[in-house]
C-alpha cells in the first residue's frame, strides 16, 4: 500500500493569494494513498525542507508530492531533501500550483479547484514512479580542442594550466588561425603577432598541450567523460621529427603560388610556412603546386635539406585517443568572392576584402606592412571601406549582423591615417554597431582624430575609369547620391562558418543553425554547451565574434570542461530511455529519429529489438514517441505514469 | 483461356519445384468464381491451381509477414502488394531475400458485391477493358463502367506494378500521382460536420480489428491498441474514435495505400480517408511527391541536424 505525504506551499502569497491552500491540503488527505498532506509558508526553506525530511521518516513515506512552483525551480531541492531523509529521490513529484495555477488565475475557488486537480494527477503519477538510481560514468580526464586560433588555443591552454592533458588539433599547418592574419587589434591597436606569438610558443611547450597540427578529426564514437577520437595527420611530406626547421626549403624551392595565407596579394613557395613565426615551425609541401608530384622531377627541398627531412612518400596516419570531454573552435571565414558581382570584387585587382587589408597592413606581410594597392603599388590617396557586405543582406541569405566589421573598419580607416597622412578614408555603412568596451570611443576617434568619412548607405556599383575606381552610392542621410574616385576599395565581406565546419557538425553529431553555425544549447544561459553532453563551443565556430568574446568564451567551455573533469564519475539523470524487449518490433523507427544517436540494434536468440546506449540519451523521448507499440519507456514518463496523471485531470 | 494464369501457375510451380521457395502466396478458388481466395501453394500440384483473374482482390503482402519464417515464399505482386512488402522490409519484419516478388501489371480488382449487385444475380467472370468491365452472369455477358465495378482502393490506385520484382510475368505498368479528392471534399466541411461524418461512420464500427489485421504497416509484434492503458475492451463511440485515430497516428507516414483496411472493414467505414489526410499533408508540407511509398529517410521518421531549429528561434523572443 502506498504511504504518499503532499506538502502545499504558500509560497508566501504567490500560492496562498490564490488558492486555499488548507482546502487543498483537506482534498490530498481524502486521496486513496495519501497518509499525509500539509501546508507550510515556504517549503524550500531550511524550516519547510525539514518538515518534509520528518514526515518522510515518521510517517514512513512512499512517496511525495510537492504543490508548489515549477520543477524547474525546486524539484532538485526537493529530491536532494528526500534522499537526505532516505527516499529515493525519483518518487518526489512537484505539483506545479503556482506557475500553473495561482499565477495564472483570480478566482479563488476555481484556482482551489484546480490545484487540487494538478495535486491529485501528481499523486496518481507518484503512485506509478519506480525509484531510480543516476547513472555513472567513468571520466578520461583528457580534453580534445579542435581548432587551433585563438579561442583553441585559450580553452586548451586553460585546461592544461589546471593539471589536464589536452590534445589541440588544428587542420592548418601551424597555430595562430585568423588572428594569425591580423596586423593591429582593435580597440587597443595593439599588433596581433605581439599578443599571439607568446600565447602560441606557451601553448607549443606546455607539457600537458600536445599540439597535433596539419591534422583533422575524423571520427568521434562515445558520449560525454569516454569518447573515442579519431584524429587523422595529414601527409606534409616533410618528417617534423627529423625537421629542425632552417626553411632552406623554402628558400630554395623554385616554385613561387599565390599565397591563401596573405589572400591572394603575396606568393609562397610551393614547400614552407604560412609566416615566419609559425608554430610548428615546420614545413609543408602543397602537393597540387609542386613541381615535383606534378612531373616527378625537381626534388630540390629534398637534396637542399641538411637532415633528409622531406619525405614524398609520406602517408596520412591516423590515431585514436580516449577523451572526457571535447571544445570545438573551428572558427569563420568569410563570404567567397563570386558572391559580389555588383562590387567588382575578383574582378578588379583594387576591389580587395578587409582579411586583404590586414595582410597589406601587416609588417610580415606582401607589403611589409606598406599600404599600396594590388595593381600597380601606388600608395592609394582614396580608400573606400563598404560594410555589410553580405551580412545583414538576406538576399545573399546572410541576414545576420558579423558583429566584428563595424570595428576593423574603423580600425582600417585609422591604421590607413597613420601610414598615409594625407589619404582619405570613406566608409559606407548601414549602421554602426560598437557595443562593447571602448568601442564607441575607438569609432568616435576614427572619425574625429583620423578624419574617417562615414556615409550612410550602400553602394550600387564600382566600375573603373582611367585607373581609379568609381564607387556610385547614396547618402541616405542627406538623400543625395555620392560618387567617390577611389584607388581602393575594400569590402568587408560577411563571416560565415567553415565549409569543414558542416562535415565536423556531423562526426560531432551535433546541431547547426540555417547558416551552419554549431548551435549552443541555450542561447542565454547555456551558451558555450552544445546538445551533446560532453562537447563545447568556443569562438567564432557559433556566431561571429571578436577576440575578447572569443578568449572569454574560450575560458568559459574551459570551465565546464574542468567542472566535468572534476569528478571521478559523472552522475547521469536516470531519465533515459529503455526497451521493454518483449514489446518490442525491432523494427528501429526509434533510431534514425533520435538526435543522439543512442539506439543500436541488439540481436535477441530469434530477432533483433532495440537498445538504448544510456550513455548517450538525452532523455528527449522522442524514441518514446515514435514507438508505436509502446516498447520504448522514458524512465520517470513512462506510458503509464503519464496516463495516470491525465486520467486523473480529466476524469 | 487465361494466358496470364497458366503462366503463373508454371513460374510458381517451377519455383516450388526447384525448391527456390518453400511456399507461394497467390489466389486460390474461393467458395464463389468471383471470391478468390489467398492461395499457399507448397508444391507444384497446388501451384496448379492457382487462379488469377479481375476477382482476385485482397491484398497478399501482410501474409508474407508470418509466411516467411519458414523460409523464402514466392508471391505474385501487384502494385499494392509490392509497396506492402517495401513497407514490411522498412520496418525489418521481412527480409527482402527472403521473398521472391512475381510482378503483375494490374487493372484493378472487381468488387464482388458491386458486379453482383450491378448484374442483378450471380457473376462468374469478369474482364476489365479500359473503362468498361464485362460481366459473366448466367444471363450472359453485361457491360458496366469501371467506375462502378472496382474496388475503392483500386479506383484510387496509381501504383498498379510493384517498383521490382525478381521476374516479371508481364510487362510491369508505370506508376502515376495519387490524388486526394476524397479528403479535399472533406477538409471543405466545417468542424460540425465532419464531426457528424465521422461519427456516422465510426458508431457501426465492430472493433473487429480486421482493418488493423489486414494492415501491412500494422505489423508490431504487441500492439498498444491491445493494451487497456490505451484503449478499454469497450465500444463506445469515443472508444472507436480513439481505436480508429490512434492507428491513422501510427501508420501515418507508413501507409502504402493499399486500402486493405477499408477493403477488409465488414462494416464499410471509409479508413482510407484518414490515411489519405496525412498522406496529403506530408505531400504538402514536406514536399513529398509520392507519401506512400516507402522513402529512404521517412519524413515523419527520422532527425536531421539540417532540420531548421524553428522552436529555438521563436524561444529568442521569449
Amino acid at each position: 500500500m502506498p504511504r504518499i505525504g503532499v506538502f502545499v506551499c504558500w509560497c508566501g502569497l504567490n500560492i496562498a493569494g490564490t488558492v486555499d491552500v488548507e482546502r487543498v491540503a483537506e482534498a490530498a488527505r481524502a486521496i486513496p494513498g495519501v497518509v499525509h498532506a500539509e501546508t507550510y509558508k515556504y517549503f524550500c526553506s531550511e524550516p519547510g525542507q525539514n518538515l518534509i525530511k520528518q514526515a518522510i521518516q515518521e510517517k514512513r513515506l512512499s512517496g511525495v508530492v510537492v504543490a508548489a512552483c515549477s520543477p524547474s525551480m525546486h524539484e532538485s531541492t526537493f529530491r536532494e531533501a528526500a534522499r537526505m531523509a532516505g527516499l529515493n529521490p525519483y518518487l518526489v513529484q512537484i505539483a506545479n500550483i503556482r506557475e500553473q495555477c495561482s499565477w495564472v488565475h483570480t478566482d479563488r475557488e476555481e484556482a482551489t479547484v484546480k490545484a487540487s486537480a494538478i495535486v491529485a494527477a501528481m499523486v496518481a503519477k507518484v503512485r506509478r514512479d519506480e525509484p531510480l538510481e543516476p547513472l555513472k560514468f567513468p571520466v578520461h580526464r583528457k580534453a580534445l580542442v579542435i581548432g587551433g586560433g585563438i579561442a583553441g588555443m585559450q580553452a586548451a591552454t586553460d585546461i592544461a594550466e589546471a593539471g589536464c592533458p589536452v590534445i589541440l588539433v588544428e587542420q592548418g599547418p601551424n597555430l595562430g588561425g585568423r588572428m594569425a592574419q591580423l596586423s593591429e587589434t582593435f580597440p587597443t591597436l595593439d599588433c596581433a603577432s605581439c599578443i599571439l606569438t607568446p600565447r602560441t610558443a606557451e601553448v607549443a611547450r606546455h607539457p600537458l598541450i600536445e599540439v597535433l597540427a596539419y591534422s583533422e578529426v575524423r571520427e568521434v564514437t562515445g558520449y560525454v567523460g569516454d569518447f573515442t577520437v579519431k584524429i587523422a595527420r595529414k601527409p606534409a611530406y616533410v618528417d617534423w621529427d627529423k625537421c629542425i626547421g632552417c626553411m632552406l626549403c623554402q628558400e630554395k624551392c623554385p616554385r613561387k603560388i599565390p599565397s591563401d595565407f596573405e589572400r591572394g596579394l603575396g606568393s609562397r613557395k610551393a614547400i614552407g610556412v604560412n609566416f615566419p613565426q609559425a608554430v610548428p615551425n615546420r614545413p609543408v609541401i602543397d602537393r597540387e603546386h609542386c613541381t615535383y608530384f606534378e612531373k616527378g622531377k625537381c626534388g630540390v627541398c629534398a637534396k637542399i635539406c641538411p637532415v633528409g627531412a622531406v619525405d614524398f612518400e609520406q602517408t596520412e596516419t591516423v590515431r585514436e585517443e580516449k577523451v572526457g570531454a571535447i571544445v570545438v573552435a573551428t572558427g569563420f571565414d568569410v563570404l567567397p568572392r563570386e558572391a559580389f558581382g555588383e562590387y567588382g570584387y575578383g574582378k578588379y585587382p583594387d576591389v580587395i576584402d578587409s582579411l586583404a587589408f590586414e595582410r597589406l597592413n601587416s609588417s610580415s606581410g606582401p607589403t611589409d606592412g606598406v599600404i599600396r594597392r594590388p595593381s600597380d603599388g601606388k600608395i592609394p590617396r582614396e580608400v573606400v571601406f563598404i560594410q555589410c557586405v553580405g551580412s545583414r543582406d538576406p538576399d545573399k541569405g546572410k541576414p545576420y549582423c558579423s558583429k566584428i566589421c563595424c570595428m576593423y573598419t574603423a580600425k582600417h580607416a585609422m591604421l590607413y591615417r597613420h601610414k598615409v597622412p594625407d589619404g582619405q578614408a570613406y566608409i559606407f555603412y548601414m549602421d554602426v554597431r560598437a557595443g562593447g568596451k571602448g568601442y564607441e570611443e575607438f569609432v568616435q576617434r576614427a572619425v574625429e582624430a583620423d578624419g574617417a568619412l562615414y556615409l550612410r548607405g550602400r553602394v550600387a556599383r564600382v566600375y573603373p575609369e582611367d585607373g581609379r575606381l568609381l564607387v556610385k552610392g547614396v547618402d541616405t542621410l542627406s538623400g543625395q547620391a555620392v560618387e567617390i574616385a577611389a584607388d581602393l576599395v575594400v569590402l568587408a565581406t560577411a563571416a560565415v562558418p567553415r565549409e569543414e565546419a558542416r562535415g565536423l557538425a556531423q562526426i560531432l553529431k551535433v546541431g547547426t543553425d540555417e547558416h551552419g553555425f554549431f548551435s549552443e544549447a541555450h542561447p542565454k544561459l547555456r551558451p558555450v554547451e552544445t546538445m551533446t553532453r560532453g562537447i563545447f563551443l568556443a569562438g567564432s565556430v557559433q556566431a561571429p565574434r571578436d577576440i575578447s568574446e572569443s578568449v572569454a568564451q574560450a575560458s568559459g567551455a574551459a570551465a565546464k570542461v574542468l567542472a566535468l573533469f572534476s569528478r571521478d564519475e559523472l552522475a547521469a539523470d536516470p531519465l533515459v530511455a529503455a526497451v521493454d524487449e518483449s514489446r518490442c518490433s525491432g523494427c528501429l523507427a526509434c533510431q534514425p529519429i533520435c538526435p543522439y544517436h543512442a539506439i543500436e540494434p541488439k540481436a535477441l536468440k530469434d530477432r533483433q529489438v532495440a537498445s538504448v546506449n544510456a550513455g548517450l540519451c538525452q532523455g528527449c523521448g522522442a524514441c518514446a514517441a515514435a514507438c508505436r507499440s509502446g516498447a520504448m519507456k522514458l524512465k520517470g514518463f513512462t506510458d503509464e505514469q503519464i496516463l495516470a496523471e491525465v486520467g486523473t485531470l480529466c476524469l | 483461356m487465361n494466358e496470364r494464369q497458366a503462366k503463373l501457375r508454371s513460374i510458381a510451380g517451377s519455383l516450388l519445384a526447384e525448391g527456390r521457395v518453400s511456399l507461394f502466396i497467390g489466389f486460390g478458388p474461393g467458395l464463389e468464381p468471383s471470391r478468390p481466395v489467398p492461395w499457399f501453394a507448397k508444391n507444384a500440384d497446388e501451384a496448379g491451381k492457382l487462379v488469377l483473374d479481375p476477382f482476385c482482390g485482397p491484398g497478399l503482402a501482410r501474409y508474407l509477414l508470418d509466411e516467411t519464417a519458414a523460409g523464402p515464399a514466392g508471391i505474385v505482386a501487384r502494385g499494392c502488394d509490392g509497396l506492402g512488402l517495401e513497407r514490411l522490409v522498412a520496418d525489418k519484419r521481412v527480409g527482402r531475400d527472403q521473398v521472391y516478388v512475381v510482378g503483375v501489371a494490374c487493372r484493378g480488382a472487381v468488387d464482388p458485391d458491386k458486379a453482383r449487385r450491378l448484374a442483378g444475380r450471380p457473376v462468374f467472370g469478369a474482364e476489365v477493358n479500359g473503362e468498361t468491365v464485362a460481366l459473366t452472369t448466367a444471363g450472359g455477358r453485361l457491360s458496366f463502367p469501371r467506375s462502378d465495378c472496382l474496388l475503392d482502393r483500386c479506383l484510387a490506385c496509381a501504383d498498379p506494378s510493384p517498383r521490382t520484382a525478381d521476374t516479371w510475368l508481364e510487362e510491369p505498368l508505370p506508376g502515376a500521382q495519387r490524388e486526394f479528392e476524397g479528403v479535399e471534399a472533406l477538409e471543405k466541411l466545417g468542424p460540425d460536420d465532419r464531426y457528424a461524418f465521422w461519427a456516422r461512420h465510426l458508431e457501426r464500427c465492430l472493433r473487429c480489428h480486421a482493418c488493423r489485421n489486414a494492415c501491412p504497416a500494422c505489423n508490431c509484434v504487441a500492439c498498444s491498441l491491445d493494451n487497456p492503458e490505451w484503449l478499454e475492451r469497450t465500444t463506445g463511440l469515443a472508444d472507436h474514435f480513439m481505436f480508429h485515430f490512434t492507428r491513422a497516428y501510427h501508420v501515418a507516414g507508413r501507409c502504402v495505400a493499399c486500402g486493405e483496411c477499408q477493403r477488409a472493414c465488414p462494416v464499410g467505414i471509409p479508413l482510407m480517408l484518414l490515411n489519405e489526410k496525412f498522406m496529403k499533408d506530408i505531400r504538402d508540407l514536406f514536399a513529398v511527391p509520392d507519401p506512400h511509398r516507402p522513402q529512404e529517410a521517412e519524413p515523419l521518421g527520422h532527425f536531421s541536424p539540417d532540420d531548421p531549429e524553428g522552436w529555438r528561434e521563436g524561444d529568442e523572443t521569449l
